[in-house]
């Protein structure tokens, strides 16, 4: 019995499921990439067991990818729960690992968040990035003052005006002035603002004050998360003798 | 020498009625079969008028085969090239998605699963066996205990999970820390938390993280501190942002 010969047609379409067939195979053995931020986050909320939470906001730099260090994360998105917030820094958006998430616990009024990773600004000054959630929509205007914080064996006191992400999240980018470095080899860690004293101030539209809120900054100890005990060891050091 | 040799009047007509044919493959193919019953054509007329060259025999076939011009615009209705040039991508497409199937081939065999750490000790003994109750559904996953073991003298719950998803590409990130805690039927609390487990003085009960591996159902091998050895049963629980889902794990009777 002669074999029958597939048509142009056939041989088209067992082409194209032959591709598909083995392009998800493919996909699947690299962990099944997701190709935006939020669904790389739903993502990374699903493989960490943690139900799926409201978006409250979704910022990603407008930096390239060239442009892009390699510390910097390129998205951050929160996530809100009953009582916690989720946090998701994200390094690369179609790789499901290697990207951080962070859990905070939800305050009664406005919560304070510190970012687990640094941001990068577009002349490439790096940031440590304070996030305030659940800011009243009459804010106009905002600014935070921490106290306390360690940087290259400097004490800065400093006070940044924030950008509004989102309804109700605001941020606040504290530079990291690398001039300050001595030897160059002081590093800083991710967790620099956790623990530590702050002060947030909202105005309203006609710049009069609307609300104050005082606390001290959360802190979130996770493994992998940079952290340099002997670091605080040494600064403190140098401080002390100063 | 270097004259451009002249194409007979068979050739002309070929190249007249496949003109139309726009995909180089297509037009190829419908040229050889052409020539192919232009060629029988012309064995015909030879074996009829036996004085005829082969030339003039292709010469007279061709014309009996009409006019090339009318027959181009025909072919080229039946080829559409849009259609060979689908053909040829898909060939295309295919080749590289084969090829990174290739270069991934090696990754995707299953993982053989992270070897026990009592498999690594055979001098540990084990106090006592722990049982876990039915399968957890979080999410996409099912989870369960495989086996549980409390190793003597050691204080040390070594616990073997298994996974499982409809998402079988989406391999669990045990190692998010923030996702386990524990306690037990003695009132210890375990955190996960890695810098609260130093007191200044002595280590503090603590629940690790879970390393997954493997393809389809994953295993990984979570390690509890701290565990008394009378303690009867323990709680892991696994914190989903809206609450926490416990798994209880039981002593089994010695016997």
């Amino acid at each position: 019995m002669k074999k029958r010969t597939l048509s142009r047609k056939e041989k088209i379409a067992r082409n194209l499921l032959l591709a598909l067939c083995f392009g998800f195979v493919v996909w699947a053995s690299q962990g099944g990439p997701m190709p935006t931020a939020e669904l790389t986050f739903r993502q990374m909320e699903r493989t960490r067991f943690l139900a799926r939470s409201e978006i409250m906001c979704t910022w990603e730099t407008p930096l390239s990818v060239g442009e892009l260090g390699t510390s910097s994360a390129r998205a951050v998105l929160v996530g809100r729960y009953t009582d916690q917030i989720a946090v998701g820094c994200l390094f690369q958006l179609n790789n499901p690992f290697g990207n951080r998430l962070t859990l905070w616990p939800r305050e009664e009024e406005i919560t304070p968040v510190p970012l687990s990773a640094l941001l990068q600004g577009e002349d490439g000054t790096l940031f440590h990035v304070l996030l305030f959630l659940e800011v009243p929509e009459e804010a106009a205007g905002a600014q935070a003052t921490i106290t306390g914080r360690i940087e290259n064996a400097k004490e800065p006191v400093e006070t940044i005006q924030g950008e509004r992400w989102a309804d109700g999240v605001w941020a606040f980018w504290f530079p990291i002035d690398s001039a300050l470095t001595t030897d160059g080899d002081l590093k800083y860690g991710t967790k620099d603002l956790e623990g530590l004293p702050y002060t947030l101030e909202l105005y309203r539209t006609d710049g009069g004050p609307l609300t104050e809120q005082e606390g001290t900054l959360p802190e979130n100890f996770q493994p992998g998360v940079i952290y340099d005990p002997g670091l605080y060891d040494v600064l403190n050091d140098i401080l002390l003798n100063q | 020498m270097g004259e451009k040799q002249e194409r007979t009047p068979a050739e002309g007509w070929l190249d007249k009625a496949t003109a139309g044919i726009r995909f180089g493959p297509d037009r190829r193919e419908v040229r050889r079969e052409l020539e192919e019953h232009l060629e029988d054509k012309a064995l015909d007329f030879q074996r009829i008028f036996p004085g005829l060259t082969e030339d003039e025999a292709k010469e007279r076939a061709a014309a009996e085969m009409g006019d090339p011009v009318e027959i181009g615009k025909e072919l080229a209705k039946i080829h559409r090239p849009w259609l060979g040039y689908l053909w040829r991508a898909s060939q295309v497409l295919l080749g590289l998605v084969l090829l990174s199937f290739l270069a991934e081939v090696g990754t995707l065999a299953p993982h053989a699963g992270i070897r026990s750490d009592r498999e690594a000790e055979p001098g540990w003994v084990v106090e006592a066996a722990f049982a876990g109750q039915e399968p957890v559904r979080i999410n996409n996953y099912t989870l369960w205990v495989e086996e549980a073991a409390l190793i003597q003298g050691m204080g040390e719950l070594h616990i073997t999970w298994r996974a499982a998803s409809p998402r079988f590409w989406e391999m669990p990130d045990g190692e998010f820390s923030q996702a386990w805690t524990a306690v037990d039927d003695r009132g210890t609390v375990y955190t996960s938390i890695w810098d609260q487990t130093w007191d200044g003085e002595r280590m503090l009960p603590y629940v690790g993280s879970v390393q997954f591996t493997g393809a389809l159902v994953w295993s990984g091998e979570q390690t509890v501190y701290g565990v008394p050895q009378e303690a009867q049963w323990i709680q892991i629980n696994i914190e989903t942002g809206e609450g926490t889902i416990p798994v209880v794990l039981e002593r089994e009777e010695t016997q």
